[in-house]
């Protein structure tokens, strides 16, 4: 039963849970248990389980108002992206505004470039460093991308804003990140 | 390290599970959730929709929306007699409505502009059509008898509303240089005509012509600054007003 269940999507898992199979939902925190913690790490720039366990308590909690016709990871990163905002106001450290210009209007696509793409020839490693530089709305939409392999539409789903704003977004942190690149090259010069 | 840590997580969760110490949300939670939700939606299109078309019934009501076709004096009597805190409430409620239409996918998917845009034409658009139909005809008879609740009061604050500088009604007696106007309220007024006075038309003014009178008044009285006549098609509350009289 367990090896059958392994092989399943998690919306499937997802529905059992919904009818009332609560060991299920432990598969469910096994899959994503690296995920959430590698998020929360990038975002808060501390591993904190509690945390990470929270997001997994209100998953369970809310597990009725997913609707399995649907993909399950996005809207477990939905509840991890309120709970992570949540916590960031109440750190009180940075800024999160409750209104961005750039949700309110249109705009053109992004373009990518080789050159301007300087992100694909750094490590991961080193970009996660820089995170810390970034505001967290430029901050979560690169690493959702970038580190969870997310795809802007799915981003868009989880922050709850325009395809075309977390295209922009990206694009601003990336020239941002190039920007601390580029000096902390020179220093080292 | 990590597979101890991906064990005390799991164990952790499934432990406060088996102990009871999380709570699942039951399916009607969400759906009652969602029910409220879409009432105040609701509510707040309807509230909106009525202010909207109440600011164009009082505008029309009012004679107000002809005040702009008598040069600068007339479009600074039109602003400084629109319903501002009316327009206030409007704008604040279409925000809210906007705000809870953002939790939606058809909503957030898109530039905020959009939604915001078809709101607001969607508003006017209805509002103005709702203003042409005789619902607040309706609803302002059923002030002026003390049997409207709750909204009552703003059909009555229409009555009690000065237009600035600006007058309307119907000529009732003309005389060398002044004539007296029966204003859409009941008042009686003399209008002053003086070396100062622009006539927006050709005047030949007679008895039972509606006039639109811009001027200073003082004492029932009135110095006309600018005088124009207004077709009785333009000047629908007449209608109303005859009611009115009819009922007292």
């Amino acid at each position: 039963m367990i090896l059958n269940l392994k092989a399943q999507s998690d919306e499937v898992i997802a529905k059992l849970v919904q009818t009332g199979d609560r060991e299920s939902f432990g598969l469910l925190v096994e899959r994503y248990e690296q995920k959430m913690k590698r998020y929360v790490r990038r975002f808060l720039f501390n591993e904190q389980e509690d945390i990470t366990q929270e997001i997994f308590i209100k998953a369970y909690s809310n597990i009725q108002s997913f609707d399995t016709s649907r993909k399950f990871s996005p809207w477990l990163y939905r509840i991890a992206h309120n709970e992570l905002i949540n916590q960031i106001k109440k750190r009180g450290k940075e800024q999160v505004s409750y209104f961005d210009f750039d949700t309110v209007f249109p705009h053109l696509k992004a373009k990518e470039t080789a050159d301007s793409d300087i992100l694909q020839n750094q490590d991961k490693e080193l970009i996660g460093k820089l995170l810390p530089k970034l505001d967290p709305k430029y901050r979560e939409p690169l690493l959702l991308y970038y580190f969870e392999d997310l795809d802007y539409k799915e981003v868009a789903e989880i922050m709850r804003i325009p395809v075309s704003t977390v295209g922009v977004r990206i694009k601003r942190a990336k020239e941002i990140l190039k920007k601390h690149i580029i000096e902390s090259e020179t220093k080292y010069e | 390290m990590n597979n101890k840590e991906e064990k005390s997580i799991k164990d952790q969760i499934l432990g406060k599970l088996e102990k009871g110490g999380m709570k699942m949300r039951p399916k009607y939670y969400f759906v009652i959730r969602t029910i409220l939700v879409v009432l105040t939606v609701v509510l707040l299109v309807l509230t909106v929709l009525f202010l909207i078309s109440f600011v164009f019934f009082q505008l029309r009501f009012s004679g107000l929306h002809h005040t702009p076709s008598f040069g600068l004096p007339g479009v600074k009597a039109f602003v400084v007699s629109l319903p501002w805190v009316l327009i206030a409430l409007i704008v604040f409620l279409t925000f809210a409505l906007e705000y809870l239409l953002k939790k939606y996918s058809f909503t957030y998917k898109r530039p905020l502009i959009y939604s915001l845009m078809v709101v607001v034409v969607v508003v006017l658009v209805v509002g103005f059509v709702v203003s042409n139909t005789p619902l607040h005809d309706r609803f302002a008879m059923r002030a002026m008898e003390n049997r409207l609740p709750v909204a009552g009061g703003l059909y009555r604050e229409i009555e009690k509303r000065a237009l600035g500088h600006a007058q309307f009604g119907q000529v009732t007696a003309v005389r060398d240089d002044e004539f007296d106007l029966e204003t859409r309220l009941g008042e009686r007024l003399t209008i002053k005509i003086n070396e100062r006075t622009i006539f927006q038309t050709a005047l030949n003014l007679r008895v039972d012509d509606v006039v639109m009178v811009i001027g200073n008044k003082d004492n029932g009285t009135v110095d006309a600054v600018r005088i124009q006549k207004v077709p009785d098609e333009k000047f629908p509350m007449q209608r109303i007003k005859g009611r009115f009289h009819m009922m007292k």
